[in-house]
């Protein structure tokens, strides 16, 4: 469980984040949209402690504030991927690896987009859709309780995407907390459970997907997010 | 997480940045420029300590600019892995020092093997001998290392600006090897009527670069060319406590940017 | 000022073997009586033993031999030898510890108002001065090994003494310890060839109003300063060494109201000041080879007419230093190895002129605290700006004609 109480950031001035109140509960998949600038990736960040926020931010009823051993039940996938020059696919894993005290690894993702065979390359030598993929397997690789994905699929093949989401939705049925962004919404509005819109460092709508269609009477989360912002004003 | 754990985590994060450092171009770039200018220097003069004050200027003016041009650099260009690194469940503190360490180790290698290797070759049979006539250098030269780059680090985290940073870097340079001197020439060419040498021992503790310039002429002999100041000097230098006014000024030196940085990094979003 | 009637009776009886028939004299007891009792001209040997002396009178021509070195001992209060007649030859004799006397300038031997005496092989160790000339003329120092070990100059004297004197030669000697190692005072065309002179509280070899003399071939290692010649004209220094001679103010060779003068074909290497000028004029220093100085030539303004040919100046920290904005000496065909000319027509000497005087080397000579900032960066850049717009080194010190080479096949 996520929580988030009266969660305020501000950067030089202006407000990235404003008074979030809100709770990822466990076993929920949450789709985190919202235009650029929104707020979104402060947001993320807050959770993993990469930005210090006001209020309380509690990860499985603890405060995160000043501790760091909570971020060993996270596995993250940032959006832009990168690692010193001429390490190696290997290298990286190892290096992940000893950064961890949880040493049970679940490497199905990495056989089925087949990293194992690349272990000797530099990451520096890969594609950017292969580097995605060694992105997306670290996040898997410690079996983590809560999954965080910054644009998953971005620079991914359909194929590959595939396998991610079907990763994802493996993992939600075995338990586990999911938080995703993505600008395309069709690719998580079928498999999300909770969407988060968030509107100029504001929570904008929290609830069930099925929710919102529902509300607004559309079949399409795009069509029902541009519907419910165009009711709200 | 228990202090080996965490020592084990430097270790790891440190030795893996090392690997990707040492085979990086600038360092191997760096490695050649202390072969080839320990090389000619050698061959100049047969005389050790000659190469020594030659070796000296190319010390004391390249190790400081590239160690704050790399590591700015360095943690510009990888600002994404250490985001990534900080996602995980490790400390701040030692990921900075990971940084750090991941830094000047390859820079030192490169700096010691390109000094060293060049008297090797010269005359393996002299070399203790020899090396003994390089170590004030070579000594200063890791110090100075462990002072630029820290100031890297500090000027890295503080600005998320790279132009900014880039320029503040060079400003430190110029300002610590060049300015201050002038400054320094200036104060005792106005104050030349007054008894300066104790002004001039207090000016030259508070910059690392004279204070490395000096440590290193001072061994070298040639201090009895500055003649009463140098007396003076010679005096306050080089017996015990000089000597650890000298490195406790350089530690100094050492400590107050990396604990800056830590503070900063500590509280830094990113 | 001499000793020489208050000298009172030896402690020992007397005891002499004498034997006429060759005029030589062996003996092993009272030295001062046996003097006396010898013909002029007999040869007196000494053997091997500890003679307690207190200014044992030479007053007649006499050879003292000494057989296996015996030790003539001035007991740290007396003088020892005084030698009063002409054409005496002492050597083989270790002198020592003649006492310490700012009377009478106490010393091993003393020669006073002679001629043609000889002072040879002999071993002086710990004297206050070890050989004193005075007013004497034609002899011959050669071979001693002088020693002294006092740590302050002023409980100390001279090696070699010279004061009034005329004609003498001093030569193959080692002197070590002393405050100047040899000293000329009022001294005419005497030689001073091949001694070594080390470690002195002063200076190796001192000059002072003393003309026409030359020294050559001789070692000047660890003084103060190697040599100081002042008040002097036409010395002729030639082939002499002066090594490191290395300390807060050191010379290899310091010049004081000296003219017409040439030093040639020396080597300075190792010293804080190579050559330092001052009031010298109408010198010529020539083939002089200047190596690893920490100044090789420090020039005060007072020095002109002086002519710097075909000298080698290699790794100096200055070659050289001037308090002055005008130059009025000759610098012409010097090898520099700072030059960095080039030679397009071969003729081995270079096509640009050379400037020997770096900024650093005016401006540290004006304030010498600012030596402090010896290889910095600023003042290599201070430096190189001053060579391409010079404004503060003196304009007219230049060597049009700089060697590419040190040696110069055409001298």
């Amino acid at each position: 469980m996520i929580k988030f109480e009266n969660i305020s950031k501000s950067f030089s001035g202006l407000k990235a984040l404003d008074d979030i109140n809100l709770i990822l509960k466990p076993k929920t998949f949450n789709l985190l949209v919202g235009p650029n600038a929104s707020g979104k990736s402060t947001l993320i960040k807050s959770i993993l402690g990469l930005v210090n926020v006001n209020g309380n931010l509690s990860v499985e009823n603890k405060n995160i504030r000043n501790t760091f051993e909570y971020r060993n039940k996270i596995g993250y996938m940032p959006q832009s991927f990168s690692f010193p020059a001429n390490l190696t696919v290997n290298e990286i894993l190892e290096l992940v690896k000893s950064l961890r005290s949880n040493k049970i690894y679940d490497e199905e993702i990495l056989y089925k987009f087949q990293i194992d065979k690349i272990g000797s390359k530099k990451l520096i030598n890969l594609s950017g859709g292969t580097k995605q993929k060694v992105n997306a397997a670290i996040a898997f690789l410690f079996d983590p309780e809560i999954l965080i994905l910054d644009e998953p699929t971005a620079g991914l093949d359909m194929i590959s995407s595939n396998i991610l989401k079907e990763k994802l939705i493996g993992e939600n049925q075995k338990g586990k907390t999911i938080l995703v962004t993505s600008h395309v919404f069709s690719e998580f509005e079928s498999i999300a459970e909770n969407i988060i819109l968030l509107s100029e460092g504001k929570l904008n709508h929290f609830g069930l997907i099925k929710d919102l269609l529902n509300l607004t009477n559309e079949t399409k989360l795009e069509k029902a997010l541009a519907k419910w912002i165009k009711m709200k004003n | 997480m228990d202090q080996n754990e965490k020592l084990k985590m430097l270790f790891k994060i440190s030795l893996f940045q090392t690997k990707s450092n040492i085979s990086s171009k600038w360092i191997v770039f760096y490695f050649i420029f202390f072969f080839a200018a320990s090389y000619v220097s050698l061959s100049f003069t047969h005389e050790t300590s000659k190469a020594a004050v030659n070796l000296m200027n190319a010390v004391l003016f390249i190790v400081p600019l590239a160690s704050l041009l790399y590591g700015t650099i360095y943690f510009y260009n990888n600002i994404d892995y250490i985001i990534f690194i900080l996602s995980f469940p490790v400390k701040r503190p030692v990921i900075y020092i990971s940084l750090f360490s991941g830094l000047l180790i390859p820079m030192a290698i490169g700096f010691l093997t390109g000094i060293i290797l060049p008297v090797l070759l010269f005359n393996a049979n002299s070399f203790l001998s020899d090396f003994y006539v390089f170590l004030p250098l070579i000594i200063t030269g890791i110090y100075l290392h462990l002072i630029f780059i820290s100031f890297a680090l500090l000027i890295a985290v503080i600005n998320e600006n790279k132009l900014l940073g880039f320029g503040l870097s060079i400003f430190i340079w110029l300002l610590l090897s060049v300015i201050y001197d002038g400054i320094f020439l200036i104060a005792l060419n106005s104050f030349a009527d007054y008894p300066l040498e104790y002004f001039s021992i207090i000016l030259s503790v508070l910059n690392p670069i004279d204070l490395s310039r000096i440590f290193i002429t001072i061994n070298l002999d040639l201090v009895t060319l500055m003649g009463y100041t140098g007396a003076v000097f010679h005096n306050f230098f080089s017996n015990i406590i000089g000597c650890l006014i000298i490195f406790t000024s350089l530690t100094i030196w050492v400590l107050i940017p990396l604990f800056l940085g830590i503070r900063f990094f500590n509280k830094k979003d990113f | 000022m001499l000793n020489l009637h208050g000298s009172k009776f030896l402690i020992f009886f007397l005891f002499c073997y004498v034997s006429f028939s060759a005029k030589t004299v062996k003996t092993n007891k009272d030295l001062q009586n046996c003097i006396f009792s010898a013909q002029p001209f007999d040869t007196l040997i000494i053997t091997k033993g500890f003679y307690i002396c207190d200014s044992l009178l030479v007053n007649k021509p006499l050879t003292i031999i000494g057989e296996n070195y015996p030790t003539f001992s001035g007991n740290n209060k007396n003088q020892i030898l005084v030698i009063s007649a002409n054409q005496v030859s002492v050597s083989k004799i270790k002198f020592a510890n003649s006492g310490v006397s700012f009377l009478h300038d106490n010393s091993a031997i003393k020669l006073d108002g002679v001629k043609d005496c000889k002072i040879t092989e002999n071993i002086f160790d710990d004297n206050f001065f070890s050989i004193y000339l005075a007013k004497s003329q034609n002899c011959l120092i050669e071979h001693n090994r002088i020693i002294a070990y006092n740590k302050r100059q002023t409980l100390s004297g001279n090696g070699i003494h010279l004061w009034y004197c005329r004609n003498i030669t001093i030569k193959n000697n080692f002197i070590q310890g002393h405050r100047d190692g040899i000293y000329l005072e009022f001294v005419r065309n005497s030689k001073i060839i091949s001694n070594r002179s080390k470690n002195n509280l002063r200076y190796g070899l001192h000059f002072m109003f003393s003309d026409s003399c030359e020294y050559m071939k001789n070692i000047f290692e660890k003084n103060i300063a190697g040599v100081a010649v002042m008040y002097s004209k036409k010395v002729e220094m030639t082939e002499n060494q002066f090594l490191n001679n290395w300390g807060s103010s050191s010379y290899g060779l310091l010049l004081k109201d000296i003219s017409e003068s040439n030093i040639r074909m020396n080597v300075f290497k190792k010293n804080t000041n190579g050559i330092y000028f001052e009031a010298c004029g109408k010198t010529n220093i020539v083939q002089n080879k200047f190596i690893e100085n920490g100044w090789a030539l420090r020039l005060m303004a007072n020095s002109m007419d002086n002519v710097f040919r075909f000298n080698s100046f290699s790794s100096n920290t200055f070659d050289i230093s001037t308090n002055s904005k005008n130059n009025y000496n000759l610098f012409e065909n010097n090898y520099w190895s700072e030059y960095s000319g080039y030679d397009l027509n071969k003729d081995g000497i270079g096509d640009i002129p050379f400037r020997p005087v770096k900024l650093f080397s005016v401006v540290s000579e004006k304030n010498r605290p600012t030596l402090i900032l010896l290889n910095s960066i600023l003042i290599k850049i201070l430096d190189i700006a001053e060579k391409i717009f010079p404004s503060i080194t003196p304009e007219n010190l230049i060597d049009n004609k700089p060697l590419m080479r040190p040696t110069y096949d055409k001298v």
